[in-house]
């Protein structure tokens, strides 16, 4: 009984973050509500057995990656003030109605896919199994990253150098 | 899959590994060359006085050192390397050869054109270059882990090169559309893969092409995942109806840049995408050489769709532009098309069409946009307004644009006819008429721009200017050279066959 | 336990609503975080489908995500910042000087 409960309030709180999003025009909400939206999914990620990603999604993802966002709305944020910015309304009247179709043919397809699949616990996936996965088969993917890392660093390099030079 | 964590199987797939390190020589290379211009710029060049010279040397050096690697891997026996997360097969290394060879010849047109500071050329090579490691990644991946570290890979190199011009605001524009509309591909992507993950239970898609075939329960689910997939690879593309950023991103990028990202990211895509259809759908218990493909869905329908439409709007998108760059890049959409369409027969002989008309694409729109910056080295201007009469002015120049152009049409003898021809062929063949008309309706709408760019540089009165330079030498022998190759390469060669009928073989897993 | 389909009933809910934000928002950082959401609807069904495979695939897959999207990020946001330097607004409607 705990578990359906439980579920229901992380995903309300993860939906309702969502939203926030989508409907609150200043963007440091729509950080602060995308936090929660992240802190939510942390929650399921526990339930659904995995406790590795979730600390990492709290870390990184609540941590790391919203407070970069949080600093930088934050930089950018006089210009909003001065036109804020809102909606496309025709786009967004548009986007709706093709979202809406796209998602009832999803949930159909959830319907047939996950409805008729028992859930077992499994095995956790422990820490140790994950490592062995990460340094054995995905060996090669996870020094490939480090390349990537190099690259993506060099990028934002050139990028801040190239604001220096035009403020 | 699950996993046992006894530390013998660990030392064994740890064995495994360091021996499939031995297999990707030419990857090894690309990355050492990454590092080295890091280095060669940190300690030789910083401080020292910028000039062009020694990170070209290195590049070029690395790239023809890869490219050797790639050539003697070329004949070896089809394997997967490191599990089932990449696999080594003549396709592979075909393909890892285009984006060297691009890469060449982009080094060559930034050395000539003045679009890039020399100071800022340290970080440009080392985006590039890191690029060309993911794209072949990207040429021979069959994970959904490492398809998608590669795509990010390119994605995020190309992000920064779209925006490589000092103080442009055009530039950054460019790199802003790229990187949003990139990132919402990478996104569909993903969800994709994360479906086709919970459908099969395994990230390989060696595997997961065995579970499919085992039973597929939820067609509905996979179709699903599918469309997604090939919506966020179309993305990477520029297919129709996602092709909406490229004529922005590609006439605000530097030029050299341009010219790189219409052949070398799109060459990758198209060995991804084909390598990506084949392995996970087609029928394992069929012959080699034949493929029967997973029946939820008419998929030559849906590609041939996909190209007509690509084609069509590329080509009608060619007709009204005046920018060069802008008129180039429609026409690479419309070239697309034409690739998409070897895509929709899904069979060996159109995975071997799909080869030469990349083979063709490369040197023909690299020749064309060698042009392009020697003419803008000239004149200052990518318009084609400004492109009346350069024949009496750079005659050389102009035949070679000529040439290219008249291969870009299709027309006998020339590579581009060549590649065109192995796509009608194999079309025809499979009797999918509607795809082979509305291709040959197209094929004359592109000889109408075409013609507009040859009859201007041609036949319009040279108009009295201020010239902004001089063409560089390098770009009239370079392009001269490769449009002897354009036409020398046009009349079917017994070797030029054999070597890409060779380059159509996959390693599927069987 | 619960029904699977409900984790991936949110997960298609999440990367709806993230494709919302994409499509209808003009400012550059919405968009953005948008395209957050929708990387997190597809983790989410990523560890969905490890409920019934087991193993330790799903979770590395999505640990390789977690830093890619970091990465995504880091550029994005380096970006954004060079934008609104140089013209003052994020709003991707006036991104309109390259036309035709």
């Amino acid at each position: 009984m705990l578990v359906p409960i439980s579920f229901a309030l992380l995903a309300l709180l993860a939906l309702g973050g969502a939203l926030m999003l989508l409907f609150r025009r200043d963007p440091v909400d729509g950080v602060l509500s995308l936090v929660v939206t992240m802190l939510a999914l942390a929650g399921i990620y526990l339930q659904l057995a995995d406790p590795v990603v979730a600390a990492l999604q709290v870390i990184v993802y609540a941590g790391a990656i919203m407070v970069l966002f949080l600093f930088v709305t934050m930089f950018v944020r006089r210009a909003e003030e001065r036109g804020p910015l809102g909606w496309d309304r025709p786009r967004f009247a548009l986007a709706s109605i093709v979202a809406a179709c796209l998602l009832g043919l999803l949930v159909q397809a959830i319907g047939a896919f996950g409805g008729n699949t028992p859930t077992h616990p499994g095995p956790p996936a422990e820490i140790a199994a994950i490592a062995h996965s990460l340094f054995g088969e995905f060996l090669y993917p996870f020094e490939l990253v480090s390349a990537l890392l190099l690259v993506a660093m060099v990028g934002v390099v050139v990028l801040g150098r190239r604001g220096e030079e035009s403020s | 899959m699950p996993h046992s964590i006894d530390s013998l199987s660990f030392e064994a797939s740890t064995a495994a590994t360091i021996e499939s390190l031995g297999q990707i020589v030419p990857e090894l290379i690309v990355t050492c060359t990454v590092l080295a211009i890091v280095l060669v710029d940190l300690f030789f060049i910083r401080g020292k006085g910028k000039r062009q010279g020694p990170l070209e040397m290195v590049v070029l050096a690395g790239m023809g050192a890869a490219l050797i690697a790639t050539w003697a891997g070329f004949a070896g026996e089809p394997r997967a390397v490191f599990g089932t997360m990449m696999v080594v097969d003549p396709f592979s290394s075909f393909f890892d050869a285009v984006f060297l060879l691009a890469t060449v010849l982009f080094v060559f047109s930034t050395m000539m054109s003045n679009e890039i500071a020399v100071a800022d050329r340290s970080e440009y090579y080392t985006l590039a270059v890191g690029s060309v490691l993911g794209m072949m990644l990207m040429a021979s991946s069959t994970d959904m882990v490492s398809i998608f570290i590669s795509v990010e890979f390119v994605s995020l190199a190309s992000y920064v090169m779209a925006g490589f011009v000092r103080g442009d605001r055009r530039s950054s524009e460019a790199s802003l559309k790229y990187v949003l509309y990139g990132s919402v591909s990478s996104a569909v992507l993903l969800f994709g893969f994360s479906y086709l993950y919970g459908l099969t239970g395994t990230t390989s898609l060696i595997e997961a092409n065995q579970v499919l075939y085992a039973s597929n329960p939820y067609p509905l689910a996979l179709l699903f995942a599918l469309v997604l997939v090939i919506a966020g690879l179309g993305f990477k593309i520029a297919c129709v109806p996602f092709h909406f950023w490229a004529p922005d991103v590609y006439e605000g990028a530097p030029t050299p840049v341009t010219a790189f990202f219409t052949v070398a990211p799109k060459a990758a895509g198209f060995a991804l995408l084909s390598r990506f259809l084949v392995t996970l759908l087609s029928n394992p218990s069929t012959s080699p050489g034949f493929w029967t493909f997973l029946g939820s869905l008419d998929w030559p329908l849906l590609v041939g769709i996909l190209a007509a439409g690509t084609m069509t709007l590329g080509n009608f998108g060619a007709l009204r532009q005046t920018n060069m760059k802008r008129l180039l890049a429609y026409s690479s959409i419309a070239h697309v098309g034409f690739v998409l369409m070897a895509v929709s027969t899904l069979s060996p002989e159109g995975l071997h069409a799909i080869i030469v008309y990349m083979a063709a694409y490369l040197v023909m729109n690299l020749g064309a946009f060698l042009v392009v910056i020697a003419i803008r080295e000239r004149t200052g201007s990518v318009d084609l307004r400004d492109y009346d009469g350069l024949a009496n002015d750079a005659p050389m120049l102009v035949v070679a644009m000529v040439v290219f152009l008249y291969s870009l049409t299709g027309l006998p003898p020339s590579l581009g006819f060549l590649g065109k021809y192995y796509v009608f062929a194999e079309t025809i063949r499979q009797e999918i008429w509607w795809l082979a008309a509305i291709g040959a309706v197209n094929s004359v709408i592109a000889l109408y721009y075409y013609f507009r760019v040859a009859k201007a540089l041609v036949f319009r009165p040279l108009r009295e200017r201020q010239w902004t330079g001089a063409i560089p030498e390098l770009a009239t022998s370079l392009s001269v050279a490769l449009a002897a190759v354009t036409l020398v390469f046009g009349v079917p060669w017994g070797a030029f066959e054999k070597v890409t009928t060779y380059s159509a073989t996959l390693f599927l897993g069987r | 336990m619960i029904d699977l389909s409900w984790y991936l009933l949110l997960s298609a809910a999440l990367f709806g609503v993230g494709t919302l934000v994409v499509l209808a928002r003009r400012n550059a950082l919405h968009l953005f975080m948008g395209i957050e959401l929708m990387l997190n609807a597809g983790n989410l069904a990523f560890l969905a489908g490890a409920r019934i495979h087991g193993g330790a695939q799903a979770p590395v897959s999505v640990l390789f995500i977690l830093a890619l999207a970091a990465a995504e990020v880091a550029v994005g946001l380096a970006l954004i910042v060079l934008i609104h330097r140089t013209r003052g607004t994020l709003d991707v409607g006036s991104f309109n000087l390259l036309k035709g």
